[in-house]
Formats: structure tokens, sequence, C-alpha cells
């Protein structure tokens, strides 16, 4: 994987002609050297651009470059200076890959060019112009840029070689790990890149950890993947369980078609289940729940004894049924009660829901309103002494924070107002769940005495038919029982037959939790495996090694680590930040990146692109020393064929005695970067 | 233990009772109903609205059900008489303690306008889109549709200041 700046070309058109600049870059470090204000920024800011990385420094799309490229530049005549407006602009820049491959990138600034328009030629066109090099337009900045085959980023991640993983947000779902979260490691532009201590990562993608998550991937830490993989496993994990809700509610439906629940069967997944105890469906009988087999088999018993015999004649059985239609119309009598009873207790129930239901709402609006009056109190000033001192504004005496007329008492503070709706609502809702469960058990009850009910009336219809016939006649009351029998048994073997194949997609589901949980357990727990420990422990030495060699002095760089949990310099584990010197924080940067460099020709598997641009270094007067210890580690970059570009104002002469004996590609700007072309163009 | 001297002191002393503070309705308290008020007026035609079209507003932000009923009466899909506004006395109160604090002011006697530190008060609340949710989508709609006209027709008397 590598990255590297072969050539650079900034272009501007005005009315007198075409302004510009060329730059050379080559492996190992290259130093732009212009004073202060004459553009070194420009040429930084310039190849930022051309990548399309400017999001990298706001969420805005703003055009990070200056005024000379967007609106005027200002020309010096004598002693005259004139200011000419730009009419259009652009950025060429030449890249290559460690695979030999060469592309160049056009993007206009200004002009009648759309600037998310970036033009990429499969070829040098800037160290080779004379070659015809194929060419494509690419889109960048829009959604998409990074994902679609259309997308320049896209383009340039393969470009590099790098495969984007799939990260976590802050709220919930996944996005790609942008480029623009991974090259605040790599490029430091002087307007705020030097403002923290290791990188200033993009917050508005929503990215979790994103620092974690950009080190991770240059470094192609292990860890990554395995929170990758433990992501994964628990979204499949919420995708088995909530199948097996969707599933148990369907078993749940067959089972209440026969006045019957299901038992044994846990409302969650669960990656044991059945185990021991075997799941079964239990029916309403009379009073009682009955398991479902024996409710069957007893109604088989009744059927086999009515079948062992001939169809009765009524004359036979006419005492009998006299006496049966009795003890059934008693029957019916007792039902009709139980039912009103039952009924007038499910009412109640239903009441005592439904005004749950309504407080819970009305809870929940108080909540909301006393939540806002907290957040409003903040504002406190602005809305004057009432709410900032809790004092009237015509007599300045106490007020307290309510708006009755009589107060009959010292309202609670919101705080504790916000607390009391909270535990009240917490009541509520177990209330109300308790009352939800309640009418759920009463139902099935219910509806098994108005099932049983009904029996009853077709059975006393048939025995009162029965009773009128002729004593030879076969009984309708025999052939109504043997009937009814026969409905109850099949709707019963119906339920069983569908619960059961349910039964077993339930077993299936637990199943895979069972093996998803096991493939959990067997992730390392702490994360990082023995090579992640390799590369960091390494990341520290080569981290302390420079801060010695740059005269870090605010502690003893001995004491420093890369933290194994956030991958940031820490000292006896707590992150160093504020209590450093600002040199010595500018010190920490540098080794901080140019060691995460260092440690990419160690480990070859790391992503790393070999690519470091710094944009003016030597910030807070740093010492000239330590400065002298970076280019010459910086300089080491050629041997491993990475590349470090630096832009400076520090003094030419100054700057050659501290690189001397150094392998540096010097680029002096004389005066103003943008410079006349005079018909010298492309 | 103590000696039973001091236990008898303690005994003798006398005893305070102190009322447990009461939990209050969120409308109730003072900086909720100050910063409706102005996001109300805010949001009305010219920064300002009469006593009785603060009263109809103020009746209609009671709950979601008279939201709805205030903005179909409003859009006369029901008939005026289904809206029986009632009068809140803690609006009044509310509004004494607005004008107290400059943050609205009595124009000609009847109507509230918001002065423009009020107008800045509002700004800064209507700014946190997490405040007033269920509010400010209501009178984004019922405050443009409440007229003067189509509040004395609700109301259906002329005489209300």
């Amino acid at each position: 994987m590598s990255l590297q700046v072969r050539a650079l070309r900034l272009r501007v058109d005005t009315a007198e002609g075409t302004f510009g600049s060329d730059f050379r870059f080559k492996a190992g470090l290259n130093v732009v050297r212009a004073d202060n204000t004459k553009g070194k920024t420009t040429c930084m800011q310039a190849i930022l651009y051309g990548l399309g990385l400017e999001r990298m420094l706001s969420a805005k799309r703003e055009i990070p470059l200056p005024y000379v490229m967007t609106t005027e530049l200002k020309v010096q005549e004598g002693d005259v200076e004139r200011r000419l407006p730009v009419v259009s602009s652009h950025v060429q820049v030449e890249l290559g890959n460690g695979r030999g491959d060469v592309i160049t990138v056009l993007r206009a600034v200004k002009g009648e060019r759309d600037n998310r328009l970036v033009t990429v030629w499969k070829g040098g066109v800037l160290t080779d112009p004379g070659a015809d090099h194929p060419r494509q337009d690419y889109f960048a900045l829009d959604a998409g840029s990074a994902t679609r085959a259309s997308g320049y980023h896209a383009m340039l991640a393969e470009f590099i070689g790098w495969e984007l993983p799939r990260v976590a947000k802050f709220d919930r779902g996944d996005t790609l790990l942008y480029l623009e979260t991974l090259f605040p490691l790599l490029f430091v532009e002087q307007k705020v890149g030097w403002s923290s201590l290791t990188a200033n990562f993009p917050t508005f993608f929503g990215i979790r950890e994103v620092g974690k998550r950009a080190i991770e991937f240059l470094a192609s830490l292990d860890v990554q993947g395995i929170a990758s993989k433990r992501q994964e496993l628990e979204g499949e994990l919420a995708d088995l369980r909530s199948r097996w809700v969707s599933v148990r509610k369907q078993a749940e439906n067959a089972a209440r078609r026969v006045n019957g629940r299901l038992e044994n069967v846990p409302a969650v997944a669960d990656g044991e289940w059945p185990g021991a105890v075997r799941p079964f469906i239990s029916v309403v009988e009379g009073t009682e729940w009955t398991p479902l087999d024996h409710a069957a088999s007893r109604l088989r018993g009744r059927r086999d004894a009515l079948l062992s015999r001939p169809v009765h004649e009524v004359g036979i059985d006419a005492d009998a049924l006299s006496q049966e239609l009795e003890t059934l119309e008693r029957r019916l009598d007792e039902l009709t009660a139980a039912q009103t009873a039952m009924h007038s207790k499910m009412q109640l129930e239903r009441a005592q829901f439904v005004s749950m239901s309504a407080r819970l709402q009305a809870i929940d609006e108080d909540l909301v309103r006393n939540k806002d009056a907290l957040k409003l109190r903040e504002l406190g000033s602005t809305l004057g002494s009432i709410v900032s001192q809790a004092r009237c504004p015509t007599c300045h005496q106490h007020v307290d924070d309510m708006l009755m007329a009589d107060s009959t008492g010292e309202p609670m503070t919101l705080e504790s107002n916000i607390a009391f709706l909270t535990a009240q609502r917490k009541l509520c809702q177990m209330l109300l769940e308790r009352s939800e469960a309640a009418l759920r058990s009463e139902e099935p009850f219910y509806s098994a005495a108005a099932g049983e009910a009904r029996s009853i009336r077709a059975r006393i219809r048939a025995i009162r038919a029965a009773l009128v016939q002729p004593s030879t006649a076969p009984s309708v009351a025999d052939v109504q029982e043997r009937v009814a029998i026969d409905g109850a048994l099949s709707g019963l073997a119906k339920a069983e037959e569908e619960i059961g194949g349910l039964f077993g997609d339930l077993e299936a589901i637990a199943k895979g939790v069972r093996s998803v949980n096991q493939r959990l357990s067997s992730l390392p727990h702490q994360g990082l495996s023995r090579q992640d420990n390799r590369k960091l422990d390494r990341y520290t030495d080569i981290f302390v090694t420079q801060l010695v060699a740059y005269q870090f002095s605010t502690f003893d760089p001995a004491d420093l680590e890369i933290s194994k949990d956030t991958y940031k310099p820490t000292k006896e584990g707590y992150e160093i930040g504020f209590e450093l010197s600002a040199s010595d924080a500018i010190r920490v940067k540098w080794a901080y990146l140019q060691g995460l460099l260092e440690l990419a020709r160690e480990f070859p598997d790391m992503r790393h692109p070999g690519l470091l641009v710094f944009d003016e270094p030597r910030q807070q007067e740093t010492a000239r020393t330590s400065f002298a210890h970076l280019v010459a580690r910086a300089a080491t970059s050629k041997e491993w064929n990475q590349q470090v570009i630096f832009a400076t104002s520090e003094d030419l002469d100054e700057l050659l005695s501290v690189v001397g004996g150094v392998d540096v590609h010097l680029q002096p700007v004389d005066g103003w970067l943008i410079k006349r072309l005079d018909g010298a163009g492309e | 233990m103590m000696p039973d001297d001091d236990f008898a002191a303690l005994l003798s002393a006398p005893f305070t009772f102190r009322r447990q503070p009461m939990p209050l309705p969120g409308e109730l308290r003072i900086a909720w109903r100050l910063s409706l008020i102005l996001i109300t007026l805010k949001l009305c035609r010219g920064r300002r609205a009469s006593l009785a079209k603060l009263h109809l507003l103020n009746y209609g932000m009671k709950s979601p059900e008279t939201m709805a009923l205030a903005l179909a009466v409003l859009r006369k899909r029901k008939p005026a008489t289904d809206l029986v506004v009632r009068i809140e006395p803690a609006l009044g109160r509310a509004l004494d303690l607005v004008r107290g604090e400059g943050l609205v002011e009595l124009v000609s006697g009847k109507t509230y306008r918001l002065t423009p530190r009020g107008d800045q008060a509002a700004e800064a609340i209507l700014k946190d889109v997490s405040l007033f949710r269920a509010e400010r989508g209501f009178l984004a709609v019922a405050a443009p549709l409440a007229t003067e006209e189509a509040v004395g027709d609700v109301l259906k008397t002329d005489d209300v200041p």
C-alpha cells in the first residue's frame, strides 16, 4: 500500500494571461521553502484539495484555498501593486502508488467547471506530457463518492490499495471509514492540524471512536477484525432473537385457537432450550389447565366407547337422556353465571388498563415539559432575573418557581420533580404490564367457558330433538355427541401438528443462538492479538527514541508509552495533553506521526501508504536543533521508498545548515508562489 | 448510650414540621411558561397578539387532543362550539412577569408585543430544536391561522380585550 505525490501544478487564468506554479516531488524528504505569506500553504492545501480531502478540515464544503486561487491575485510592477480578478483556476496532482501505477487528477477551483468533478488520467500528465493518456471523470464530495464506482474517493482508495472497512456509528448502524478520517494521520495542514496532540479527526461522520478506528486500519491491527467480527455476530444474535419472538407468537396464536397456551417456552431465545424440560401445550378443561395430549386421550376414550356400539334407539336412552338434560341445563346456568363474573372482572381490568395508559401518557407529557423547563433555566439571564435568580422583576422579592396564585407549599426543585415523575412512570408502567398480563391469562378461561356453553347448547338441542323422536328411531343425541367429539379432536390434532412444527423451528433457532454464543465467547477478550501487542510495543519504542532526539523535556520520555487502549501517548496510564509545554506538544505530534510512518517499515502488513505531509512543522518556536533531528529522521524515508513533504518558511541558509549532509529534495520558491507564466503554460 | 438528661432534653425540645416540597406540573414552571409565551409571540404575525389569541393558543397547547381540536376548529373543519377555551390564571401571572422582565410590552392596552430583548430570547429558545417539540409544531401551523378575526369567531365575542 503506497501513495506518493509526484508533481503538482497550480493554474490561474486572468484577463492578462495565465499564472501558476509547478512542483516536482520525489521519494524521500521534499522541502518546499517560501517566505511567509508567499504561498507555501497554498501549495500544501492544493495537494489536499486535489485529493478531494477538504472535508478533513471541516464539514462545510469550503474550498480550502486562499484568495489567490479563488478571487484575485496581486501583481507587482515596479512600485505599483495591482489586483487582477481570477477568471478560472485549477489544481493538478500527479500521484504514484507502490505498484508502479501513475495517475494525474485535475480539479477546478474557480470557473465554469463544477468543482465536484475530478478528471483522472491513467498516466503522468505532468511528468510525461507528450503521451496520450486515457482519461475518465469522477465525482467528489457527494454521497457515494467513497462507495460508487464513479466516485473519486472509491477510485483513490483502490489506487492506494485500500479496502475501506465499515465501522460502527454513534447512532445505530455502520458506515465506511472515509478517507477524510485516515488522512489526519498522514497530512498536517497549518490552520488546525497542529492544534491537537495526535490528529484532528473529523467528527461529523458520526463514527464511534474514529481515531482508534483510523489507527487500527493504518496499522492493520487485528483488533479491528475482531471487533467487526463481534459486531457481525451480535447482529446475527439479534436477528435470531427477533425470529424467536415471531415464531413463538405464531405458536401462541395457534394454541389460543384451542383455548390453550404454551408451556416451557421462554419469551426470550435461549441457547440451551429445550434442555431437560420438554415444551408442551396445555388447554383449559373447566377451570383447570391440562396437557393437550391428556385432554385428547380422554376425548378419544369416550369416542372409542361410543363407536364400539351401534347408535342407540331413542327408547333405550330416554331416561338417561332426560337426566342428562337436567344436568346439562344446570351446568349451563353455572357457566352463564361464571361467564358474567369473568366478564365483569375483565371489564374492570380493561378499565384499569385504559386509565393506566392515559396516566402514562400524561406523565410522559409532563416529563417533557419538566425537562424543557430544566434546559430553559440554563438560558437564565436571557429570560431575566425571575429565572436566573428567582426574584420578582418588579419588587425584587424571592419568588417560588411556580405560577399559582395561592401557593400552598414550596414546589419541588425541577431535578427532584423529574426524578419523582420518572419513579411514577416506572410504577405506572409496571401496573400496566401487570394488568395486561392479567387480561391475557383470563382470556382463555373466558373463551373456554363460552365454547363449552356453545357445545352444551348444541347437546341440549340434540337431546330435546331425540326426546320427541319415535322411540325406535336412532338417537339424534347419540349421533350429535359423536360428531362433536370428532370436531374437538380434529381441532386439537391440527393445533398439535402446527405447534409441533413451530417447536421444531424454535429448536433450530435455539441451536443457532448456541452456536453464535460459542463463537462470541471464543473471540479474544481483550481484543489485541499478539501481533497487535508487538506493533504497539514497537510504536512506543520508536516514539520514545524520537522524543529523546527532539529534546522533549516536560517529562522523562521513557515514562511515556502509546496506550494499548486508546493508541494515544500516555504517562502512567493517563493521557498526556495540557500539561505539556507548547513546543513539547509539537514534538509529540512529530514523533507520533513520523513514528507511525517508521513503524510501517518494520511491519509490511500495515496499510500506511508511506506518505507524510507537514505544513510548517516548526511551530511554537521549537528549538532549531530539535527541528534538525526531525529533518534527519524524515530524510531516512528515502531508503524505504516512502515520501515526506515539508513546507516551511524557515530561512533558506539556516535551513541548509540544518539539513546539511542530509538527502533532501529542496524546492525554494522565490517571491510569490503564483507567477506569470508568459505563454509558457501548457 | 446517651445520658438520660440529654435524652429528656431532646424530648422536650420543640418539634418542627416542614412540609414536603410538592411536585408541580411542568406547565406551571416559570421558565417553561415564560419561554412558551415568548415563542408563541415570536411565531405570531408581527410578533404580537391579543390576550384572547394568547389564551386560545395557550389552551390549544394543553395536550395532543386539544392541539388537534384547536387546529380543526381554526381550519373550520369543526364548529367553534366544540372548542371551549378555558382561561388559565397561570397565563395571566406569567404575562405580568414577562412584562416585568421587559421581554414583552403591552401596546395601547390590548396587544402584547415582543420587545427586542424578548425577540432575542425567543430566538435563543427556538435555536435548541429539542425544546418545545410538540408546541413549536403546533404554533407553526396554528399561529398563522389564528388571525384576530378567527380568534373572535372562535370565542364568539367582540369585547375580549
